[in-house]
C-alpha cells in the first residue's frame, strides 16, 4: 500500500511539468512592439484532432503573437452533458471572449452571467433559438457559410456529369446544422431534376466509408454518390470496392487524396477550405474587444463566406501552397486580420468586411500573400 | 479484540476511507494547478450542477449494478425520455408535469424492458440492453428528423429548473431517499445478496426475478427525472441528447470503487463519490487550459491513480478464493 502511495506521489509530480499547461501560444520572436493589452479567448468546437478542427486551431494561433491573444482551446466531444460542463467550467476562466461553434441558449446564457462577448460559427439551429439569443447582448452574431449552397452545387454537379442513380451519405440529422443544411440543399435541388433515382440515404456519425462499403455492396447500379463530407478511409473504400470509374463524388472537405480523385474523375465536385471563417469570426470579436464595435450588427448579424471550389489538381496544389497552410501560413495573415478591426483601421466598414468574407478564394487568398 | 479482528477492523476502515482519497488527491491537485479557481462560489455551483445528473441516475443504477445487472441504454432512454417531455410541453402544450410524468413512464418503460428481456429471456443484461439501445435510439433519431433535427426549449420559462438551490435539494432528497431504501431495506439488501449467490437468494424463499426488475424500474425512475433535468439545462433536443450517459455512469462507478460485479461490498457512496470525482476531474481539466491534445492521456493516467487508490481489490480476490 506505502508503495503504491509513493509511485502515484512521483507520477504526479512528474505528471505536473511534463503536461503543464500548453502554452497555446506559438512561440516565436516578436518582430516589434504590438500595442494589443493581453487578452484570452477560448474556442469550442467538437474536436480540434479532425482535419477542419487542427485548421482552426492552427490558424488562430498563428495570430495569437501579433494579437496578445492566449488562445484557450475547448474540446467538447459529443457527449451533451459533458460538453455543457466543459463549458460552464470554462467560463470560470477569465475570459475576454468566446469563439462557438454553434452555441445553444444554455451557452450564451452561461456566458452573458459573466459578461463575456460571445461570438458564433454558423447560424443558429432553428427559429426559435434564434429569437432567444437576440436576446443576449453579448451574443455578437456569426460568420457563416453557405452549406445550403454547397449541397445545391453538388446536386447540379452529380446532374450534369449525366448521374441517375445517387446514394446519400450525411451526418445523423441533429450533430450538425453544417451538414444538415448540405442535406437540405441537396435534396432541394434533387427534387427539380425528377430524372435522379436515390437509391439510398445513409446517415451515420462520420462513417463515410460505412457507407461506401454498404453502397457499393448493395446499389451495383449507383453511379453517383453525394457526401455531406468525406474522409481518406472513404476514398480508400471506394478504391477497394472497385467505383473508380463507376461513379462519381460530390463532397465537402479537401484532403491528400482529393487531386488523385479528381485526377481520375471520381470527384466532380469538391468544395472545403473553410477554416477561413474562424478568422473571420476572431476578426469580429476582437472589434468587440479592442473598442466596444459590433461589426456584424449593420449587417444583420451574421457575414456569409463562401467554401473554396477546387477542379483539378492543379487547382489543389495551388490550394496546398496558399490555404491549407503548405508553407506553414494561414489563408489570413495577422496584418490582414488586424486590417479588418475598425478601431485600427479607420477605413474599414461593415460592407467592406462583408465584402472582403464573401469574395474568399484561391485567388483572393494569393493576392494578399502577394501584396504582403 | 484479537489481533485477527483488529487487523479486519483495520481493513474494513481503510476501505471505507480508500474511495474518499482518490477525489481528495484531485481536488487537491486541481486547487494547485488552477491557483484556487476551481473552489469560487460560481465553479462550485457549476460542479454541483454538472454532478447532478450523473449522482441522480447512480441513486438509481446502483440497485441494478449491486445485483450484477447492467443497462447499456440508459444514454439514450435519457434522450428519448427528454424528447418526449420537451415535445408535449413545447409543441402540443401539455403542462409541465405532464410532460415530467411521460419522462419517467418512458424512462422507466424502457429500463424495465431491459430487465424484463433479461429476466424472461434468460439473457445476460448487457445483450438485453444493447438492444433496447437500438431501439430508443432509432426512435430518438426517427422523432427527431420528424421536427427537423431538434427541438428547442423556451429557455427563459424554464430558467428556473437551472437554479442550484433546487438541484442541490433534489439530490439531498433522492440521495437520502437512496441511501435508506439501499443500505437500509431488504430492497437494497437483496441486491446484494442476488449478486452474492441468485441460487441461496431464490432457496430462501425470495423472489429473485421481483427485486431484479424492481431495481430496473428504480433506475428508470432516477433517469426520467434527470432527463428533465438534462432538457431544462441544455435547451434542446436533439438525435445526441443523453450520448454516453451509461459510460459516464460506469466511470463513476469505477473511480468510486464500486464493484462491477456488485455483491456484499457494494455500497451506495461509492457510485456518489465516483460521481463527484468524474465531475471534479471533468472541471479541473478545463480550468487548468492544458492544450487540448493532452487531455485525453491525462484523464486515462489520473484514472489509473485514482483507481488504484479506491479500488476493492478485496473483491477480485474472494473470487478467485471462490473459483479455486
Amino acid at each position: 500500500m506505502k508503495k503504491i502511495i509513493v509511485v502515484m506521489l512521483i507520477a504526479l509530480i512528474a505528471l505536473t511539468p511534463v503536461f503543464a499547461k500548453g502554452d497555446n501560444k506559438k512561440s516565436s520572436k516578436a518582430t516589434d512592439v504590438r500595442t494589443y493589452e493581453k487578452t484570452k479567448i477560448a474556442v469550442v468546437y467538437s474536436t480540434f484532432t479532425d482535419l477542419l478542427g487542427s485548421q482552426f486551431k492552427g490558424s488562430l494561433e498563428s495570430l495569437s503573437t501579433y494579437f496578445n491573444v492566449e488562445f484557450v482551446f475547448v474540446e467538447t466531444g459529443f457527449n451533451t452533458e459533458e460538453a455543457m460542463a466543459k463549458t460552464d467550467a470554462m467560463f470560470q476562466m477569465d475570459l475576454d471572449g468566446v469563439i462557438f461553434v454553434t452555441p445553444n441558449v444554455a451557452n450564451l446564457d452561461a456566458a452573458s452571467k459573466k459578461k463575456i462577448p460571445l461570438i458564433a460559427l454558423n447560424e443558429p439551429v432553428d427559429e426559435e433559438t434564434a429569437n432567444q439569443l437576440e436576446g443576449y447582448s453579448n451574443y455578437l452574431g456569426g460568420v457563416v457559410n453557405d452549406d445550403y449552397a454547397v449541397g445545391c452545387s453538388a446536386a447540379e454537379a452529380l446532374y450534369n456529369a449525366g448521374c441517375k442513380n445517387i446514394c446519400i451519405s450525411y451526418l445523423t440529422p441533429g450533430l450538425s446544422k453544417n451538414h444538415q443544411d448540405r442535406y437540405e440543399g441537396f435534396k432541394a435541388v434533387l427534387a427539380n431534376h425528377p430524372d435522379m433515382n436515390v437509391l439510398s440515404e445513409y446517415s451515420s456519425r462520420a462513417q463515410w466509408p460505412a457507407a461506401v462499403n454498404t453502397f457499393a455492396a448493395a446499389f451495383p447500379e449507383m453511379d453517383g454518390l453525394f457526401s455531406t463530407a468525406f474522409s481518406e478511409p472513404g476514398y480508400t473504400a471506394i478504391r477497394k470496392n472497385g467505383l473508380i470509374g463507376k461513379i462519381k463524388l460530390a463532397t465537402v472537405d479537401i484532403s491528400e487524396s482529393t487531386p488523385d480523385y479528381l485526377d481520375n474523375g471520381v470527384i466532380c465536385s469538391i468544395a472545403g477550405g473553410q477554416y477561413n471563417k474562424i478568422m473571420l469570426a476572431f476578426a469580429a470579436l476582437y472589434n468587440y474587444i479592442y473598442d466596444g464595435t459590433r461589426i456584424l450588427d449593420s449587417l444583420g448579424g451574421y457575414c456569409y463566406t463562401p467554401f473554396l471550389q477546387i477542379t483539378s489538381s492543379k487547382d489543389y496544389k495551388v490550394y496546398e501552397k496558399y490555404v491549407a497552410s503548405g508553407t506553414g501560413l494561414w489563408v489570413y495573415t495577422p496584418e490582414v486580420i488586424e486590417s479588418l478591426i475598425m478601431g485600427k483601421n479607420p477605413d474599414m466598414t461593415p460592407e467592406k468586411f462583408a465584402k472582403f468574407a464573401k469574395s474568399y478564394s484561391v485567388a483572393q487568398v494569393m493576392s494578399l500573400r502577394t501584396s504582403n | 479484540m484479537n489481533i485477527l479482528e483488529q487487523k479486519a477492523k483495520r481493513k474494513e476502515t481503510l476501505m471505507d476511507i480508500l474511495p474518499f482519497a482518490g477525489l481528495v488527491l484531485i481536488t487537491v491537485f486541481f486547487i494547485i494547478v488552477t491557483k484556487g479557481r476551481i473552489l469560487r462560489i460560481d465553479n462550485l455551483a457549476n460542479i454541483v450542477t454538472s454532478a447532478f445528473t450523473i449522482i441522480l441516475v447512480s441513486c438509481g443504477a446502483v440497485f441494478v449494478y449491486a445485483h450484477g445487472g447492467m443497462d447499456f441504454s440508459i444514454g439514450s432512454t435519457s434522450g428519448l425520455a427528454q424528447f418526449i417531455c420537451i415535445y408535449m410541453v413545447m409543441r402540443l402544450g401539455f403542462p409541465l408535469p405532464i410532460g415530467i410524468l411521460a419522462s419517467v413512464v418512458v424512462s422507466v418503460v424502457a429500463c424495465s424492458t431491459v430487465g424484463l428481456s433479461s429476466i424472461l429471456l434468460n439473457i445476460h443484461p448487457f445483450v438485453a440492453s444493447l438492444c433496447v439501445k437500438n431501439i430508443t435510439a432509432g426512435l430518438l433519431s426517427l422523432l427527431t428528423q420528424k421536427v427537423g433535427g431538434q427541438i428547442t426549449l423556451d429557455y427563459v420559462r424554464f430558467k428556473g429548473f437551472n437554479s442550484v438551490g433546487l438541484k442541490a435539494v433534489v439530490l439531498i432528497v433522492m440521495i437520502a431517499l437512496g441511501f435508506y431504501v439501499f443500505e437500509k431495506t431488504k430492497v437494497g439488501k437483496i441486491q446484494k445478496a442476488i449478486s452474492g449467490n441468485e441460487r441461496t437468494v431464490t432457496q430462501a424463499g425470495i423472489n429473485v426475478k421481483k427485486y431484479k426488475l424492481s431495481a430496473y424500474m428504480i433506475m428508470g425512475f432516477c433517469v426520467g427525472i434527470a432527463a428533465f433535468f438534462q432538457m431544462t439545462r441544455i435547451g434542446t433536443v436533439s438525435s445526441s441528447s443523453g450520448s454516453g450517459l451509461e459510460f459516464d455512469i460506469m466511470i463513476a462507478m469505477v473511480l468510486g470503487g464500486f464493484p462491477i460485479s456488485g455483491g456484499s461490498a457494494a455500497k451506495f457512496k461509492q457510485f456518489i463519490l465516483g460521481g463527484i470525482t468524474m465531475t471534479i476531474l471533468t472541471n479541473g481539466l478545463t480550468m487548468w487550459g492544458m492544450d487540448v491534445s493532452f487531455v485525453s492521456f491525462v484523464k486515462g493516467l489520473m484514472f489509473i491513480l485514482i483507481v488504484s487508490v479506491s479500488y476493492d481489490r478485496s473483491v477480485m480476490k474472494q473470487v478467485s478464493i471462490i473459483k479455486l
